[in-house]
């Protein structure tokens, strides 16, 4: 049986993950790097095994320890990285739209760009109050 | 106005660790924390169950200072 420490253990080195591969992958885009190792899939790759990760550790966890894990300072925690993650979108946009790209290139980049701010910043806000 | 707690008082006074007191009342060890640095402020719910577990009044752990008209 994971505790609801364990839980939030697993979310937050596997928000941090995948936060770190959406960012790098805005990054590359956006200076038109093309990095062997960070195929055009890995972004939505990553989100997909982190929600696996995420519903298997809280199947070993059980339903108590989950809702511990999901209380009322993690969503307080949700809600402003959700916050965060929709402005940063709405910048990265409207700069973006400024820049001479392409538009797909520029739906990538504030769509990976948003997601790595949401997905860090609720690392980050979960580390914070520990 | 300012929210202050005792919880951390109380909490010790019964011989608990954060861990044991968020077990008790279905919370995580860090809502105790950030509700004890005051980075938090918790339900009415989680307030009463806390209350509750410490066999104290919610006014024991939570008061508003420079409350006007006190």
């Amino acid at each position: 049986m994971l505790s609801s420490q364990s839980i939030t253990n697993v979310r937050i080195i596997g928000f941090g993950i995948a936060g770190v591969v959406c960012l790098s992958y805005a990054i590359a885009t956006l200076v038109g790097i093309r990095i062997s190792f960070l195929p055009d899939w890995l972004p939505i790759a990553m989100g997909v095994a982190v929600a696996a990760l995420f519903f298997l550790a809280t199947l070993l966890g059980g339903a108590r320890a989950t809702a511990a894990s999901l209380d009322e300072s993690y969503q307080m925690d949700r809600l402003r990285a959700g916050n965060l993650g929709f402005w940063s979108a709405l910048m990265t946009g409207v700069i973006l739209w400024q820049a001479n790209l392409g538009g797909d290139m520029r739906l990538a980049i504030t769509m990976t760009m948003a997601s790595a701010v949401y997905l860090l910043a609720h690392v980050v806000l979960e580390l914070r109050g520990r | 106005m300012v929210l202050t707690n005792a919880l951390a008082q109380h909490r010790k006074a019964a011989g608990l660790t954060q861990a044991q007191l968020a077990e008790a009342v279905g919370v995580s060890r860090k809502t105790i924390n950030t509700v004890e640095n005051n980075v938090f402020v918790p339900s009415t719910v989680l307030a009463l169950k806390l209350a509750c577990e410490l066999n104290v009044s919610v006014h024991d752990l939570f008061a508003l200072e420079g409350r006007a008209g006190r």
